[in-house]
């Protein structure tokens, strides 16, 4: 998919002479990424996909603003980002701060779904590290793409990976405890 | 193995970067919005529509865009008309200025004889016998 550059670009080119059909593969094609970089921002996987949607919109209806069709991915996702970023500053003024819902819920609470880990995982990540680790391990983009759209360099991006899962098994592993738990229970019940 | 060769920098790309420096990758699938396919599909699609419909709207003509559209010809024009307006009122001024109070033209042989012995009354002017006879017309 986003290997194939020449034929991004040219779905591009298609787009700004208002082929139609041309949104939607575009749209199939980059939205998984918008969602990568609104939740590596905004933390909420149910707001991640409202901002990515809203940015996506923005940015293809505007798709004759690109002026460098080859690097549409990177131009993309830095409008995810200030899309993210604006709607995370509304969203301080009128609701409760991402990371206080993210840790409402503690491993001595009712239990925790493997998303809501891994949501509470990411908190304890910087933004850029959020970024990285999203969009190389659940995207699959490589570190060419990413260092290319967060203006870093390919070293970057791989130290940033690093520090990242790095800091997510350590987060995560409480994870393993409850698993274990888990499993003593059931074996009790059996 | 030479000093030269033992302090060559090392220099790490793509896939040449070191295993032992890479932790083993997290499973992120449960963040994965498209696990449910057909709601993904659907997020796609109105995505899609949204976006032509934006563009449609922002390539339809409005108000504001026609009446732009038509102001700046007309600004144009009204700006060429009013330097026009300008310069030619500054030759006219010009003309004006540089005129006789009294005009050439009233002489005592090409006008009638009230207007040459108007022009020597109001210039306080004692004229010639011939010219007093010149602008009654007779001969000199």
């Amino acid at each position: 998919m986003r290997d194939d550059a020449d034929a991004t670009k040219r779905l591009v080119l298609s787009a700004q002479r208002g082929d139609a059909g041309a949104f939607g593969e575009l749209a199939q094609l980059f939205l998984r990424p918008a969602y990568a970089v609104a939740l590596a921002v905004v933390r909420r996987p149910a707001d991640a996909e409202d901002v990515a949607q809203d940015a996506l919109v923005k940015a293809l209806g505007a798709i004759e603003t690109c002026r460098e069709p080859g690097r549409f991915l990177p131009w993309l996702l830095s409008i995810v980002r200030n899309e993210a970023r604006n709607w995370l500053a509304k969203r301080k003024h009128r609701d409760v701060p991402a990371e206080e819902t993210a840790e409402a819920a503690g491993p001595d609470d009712a239990p925790l779904s493997t998303r809501d880990w891994l949501r509470r995982a990411l908190a304890t990540l910087n933004e850029t590290q959020r970024e990285v680790v999203l969009l190389h391990d659940l995207e699959g983009l490589t570190h060419g793409e990413i260092a290319a759209s967060l203006g870093c360099s390919e070293i970057m991006s791989r130290q940033h990976l690093f520090a990242a899962r790095r800091a997510l098994r350590t987060a995560l592993a409480p994870v393993g405890v409850h698993a274990e738990r888990e499993a003593e229970t059931s074996h009790v019940e059996e | 193995m030479s000093k030269s060769e033992e302090r060559a920098p090392v220099v790490l790309r793509g896939d040449d970067w070191p295993s032992e420096t890479n932790e083993a990758p997290v499973d992120l699938s449960a963040l994965d919005p498209s696990r449910d396919a057909a709601r993904w599909a659907a997020m796609v699609n109105q995505v899609a529509q949204r976006a032509r419909a934006l563009r449609r709207a922002r390539a339809a003509p409005t108000v504001t865009s026609i009446a732009l559209a038509w102001a700046r010809p007309l600004l144009v024009a009204a700006g060429v008309l009013i330097a026009a307006t300008w310069a030619i009122a500054g030759v006219r001024t010009r003309q004006l200025a540089e005129a006789p109070l009294v005009p050439a033209a009233i002489t005592p042989a090409s006008t009638p004889p009230a207007f040459a012995v108007a022009a020597w009354a109001s210039a306080d002017e004692a004229p010639e016998t011939t010219a007093i006879l010149t602008a009654l017309g007779g001969e000199p």
